[in-house]
């Protein structure tokens, strides 16, 4: 059980973040929402000690997170970040090292076989001897989940984890994703720009606004109204196909002028 | 179907590991005929035989244990250690500095230890009479000179140090500063040679000729009691630079204390730098290139890397040594004039071949 308390971080005197606080049981996914710059990376990386928050606790399981050491930090959460370099490094060697919070310095079959597990299931075992340089931004985001899954934290936090990717590997990694944390009850924070595939894979919402937390809630509670207050442009929901499908209705519509550009 | 597919994957990976072993196998068993080449080629040959019988103690001409023990088994092992420590310290830097060019060079060290070499030349060392039998090596106080070249460089490391403490050890810090004092110390070096004799400028300039024939088994121990310890430190945190490789957060979510490590990587590798520096002059590029080199042969995972540049650079540096003795025989090149010869085509050649990555 995941719960967040009273989280404040501010960069250099201007404030971020204030009162952030919410819940998350194991095996459950919770989306960070909001506008662009509100601080959704920066609350995942607080929850990590990445960044230090001012005040405020991360408890999972009634232990708090930021008075752990790194490394035993790195053994209970996994952390993927939004960006990742590459270097002259195979992919198998990539995902391995997220076995680095629980080996030594020797690497153990076990540790290999997680890792050839893992690869097989997220479809890489074409790329395993690939360098990590020669790969496209969809390869590379999956090569950073993969290591994400073979470091089996209880925690799992996600930063845009399908930014790069097209549309059927975004829906494959994410039901992976799913069934994944729902087996192993990995508490999952994830951010994500995309409202339709948010809501779709999400268990739970929390929506950012002027660094504090506007409103949070199962997925089946957001409203048209709560995405307006967030985002500030007016939307309706509707469900398609049984998929909840976010519409955003500027009060101009731009597309009138569109086929006269065309025309011309 | 899972299974099978987890298996062939490593079955693959295995191999690919072991090619890798292989390769550092065949580097280390390369330096055995480099050594013996080193200990027979020169001046006065000695014949293969006598150097492997001097070598294993047995009945050798006495005329051979002289020179092998006492002449040229001192300056291989002075260019092996010195090669294979600048190599697996400038394989560190391009890791934590996260730049391609990171090598303690980047960082002035060397520059700091010129200037602290030509001072103590104008201070003290210049005083001393040269003396008959050594000519021109003669003509400075080489422990006064290694003491000020080593303190100076360990300054250099020492502020950026502090000043990447102060303004957070982000790699262009660390680079930008270093490249600001090894031109502060250039300017102050410039400044010493402008008030220089001829007799002190030839000393300022002689030391600057990274050569390993200074080295005395003395030397050789005290090269020997930092190299060893720093680079097992750098093997040690194999993982932690593939860590960072893949991005400061990714490696601090992966329990890595990323400033900590580039601090005390960046420090040590200067240590190792400079010790080899004040003792045998400055030998430039084997540390920006070998590690490249490493690199494209075997990929940038460290666990191989730092100890194939170990073994490349003690290897890079014998056989450039052997060669400095034997190009323009029976005159001796300082082997730096070398390294920089042989080592800016072969870097060359590799960035054009290697285009696409």
């Amino acid at each position: 059980m995941l719960d967040v308390q009273d989280i404040h971080f501010a960069y250099r005197n201007r404030a971020i973040l204030n009162d952030i606080a919410f819940d998350l049981k194991p095996g459950r996914i919770l989306v960070i929402l909001g506008p662009n710059g509100v601080g959704k990376t920066t609350l995942l990386k607080c929850l990590n000690a990445i960044q230090k928050p001012k005040a405020g606790s991360v408890l999972l399981d009634s232990e708090n997170l930021l008075s752990l050491t790194p490394p035993q930090l790195a053994a209970k959460v996994g952390y993927v970040a939004q960006k990742s370099q590459t270097a002259r490094l195979t992919v198998f060697d990539a995902v391995l090292m997220g076995r680095k919070p629980h080996m030594g310095w020797r690497v153990k079959d076990h540790d290999l076989a997680i890792v050839g597990e893992t690869i097989a299931r997220l479809g890489l075992e074409a790329l395993s001897l690939r360098y990590l340089d020669e790969l496209s931004g969809g390869e590379l985001q999956k090569v950073s989940i993969a290591r994400a899954f073979v470091q089996q934290p209880r925690l799992l936090l996600l930063d845009e984890p399908t930014s790069a990717l097209d549309m059927r590997n975004q829906f494959e990694l994410l039901s992976l994703l799913f069934s994944v944390v729902r087996e192993r009850k990995t508490a999952t924070v994830v951010t994500m720009h995309d409202l339709n595939t948010a809501l779709r894979f999400a268990d739970e919402f929390l929506l950012l606004k002027d660094g504090r937390v506007l409103a949070r809630g199962a997925v089946e509670e957001i409203s048209p109204k709560l995405i307006e207050a967030t985002y500030d442009i007016p939307v309706s929901i509707h469900t398609i196909d049984g998929a909840p499908v976010v519409v955003p209705k500027p009060t101009e519509t731009p597309t009138a002028t569109r086929p006269t550009i065309l025309a011309e | 179907m899972m299974l099978k597919a987890c298996d062939t994957n490593l079955g693959g990976y295995a191999l690919y590991i072991r090619r890798k072993a292989l390769v550092i196998a065949v580097l280390l068993l390369a330096l055995v005929p480099a050594l013996i080449a080193a200990l027979s080629l020169g001046a006065a040959a000695v014949p293969i035989k006598d150097v492997v019988l001097s070598l294993i103690g047995a009945d050798a001409p006495r005329r051979s244990d002289i020179i092998v023990w006492s002449i040229r088994l001192p300056q291989a092992v002075a260019a092996m250690l010195a090669g294979a420590g600048l190599a697996v310290s400038g394989a560190a830097m391009q890791s934590v500095l996260r730049n391609p060019l990171g090598s303690p060079f980047t960082l002035g060290i060397s520059h700091a230890a010129a200037f602290g070499a030509a001072l103590s030349v104008m201070a003290v060392g210049a005083m001393e009479i040269p003396s008959a039998e050594g000519g021109a090596v003669a003509v400075y106080n080489p422990v006064a000179v290694t003491l000020s070249a080593f303190g100076f460089s360990l300054l250099a490391a020492a502020l950026i140090t502090l000043i990447a403490r102060v303004r957070g050890a982000s790699p262009e810090v660390m680079v930008l500063t270093g490249v600001a004092l090894g031109s502060l110390f250039t300017a102050g070096t410039m400044f010493l040679q402008f008030f220089a004799d001829d007799v002190q400028l030839a000393a300022m300039v002689f030391w600057t000729f990274g050569d390993t024939a200074r080295a005395t088994w003395r030397d050789i121990g005290l090269i020997a009691a930092v190299t060893l310890p720093v680079s097992i430190y750098f093997i040690a945190q194999c993982w932690n630079y593939n860590a960072i490789d893949a991005g400061d957060e990714t490696a601090q979510g992966l329990g890595v204390r990323v400033e900590r490590l580039r601090l005390v990587s960046m420090f040590a590798a200067s240590l190792l730098t400079a010790v080899s520096i004040s003792f045998l002059g400055i030998i430039g590029f084997v540390g920006l290139v070998v590690p490249h080199m490493v690199r494209r042969v075997i990929g940038a995972d460290h666990r191989f890397l730092l100890p194939a540049s170990l073994i490349g650079g003690a290897l890079l540096l014998l056989v450039a040594d052997t060669a400095a003795r034997l190009v323009l025989s029976p005159n001796v090149l300082p082997v730096s004039v070398l390294t920089s010869f042989l080592g800016v085509p072969v870097f060359l050649w590799l960035i054009l071949r290697g285009g696409r990555h």
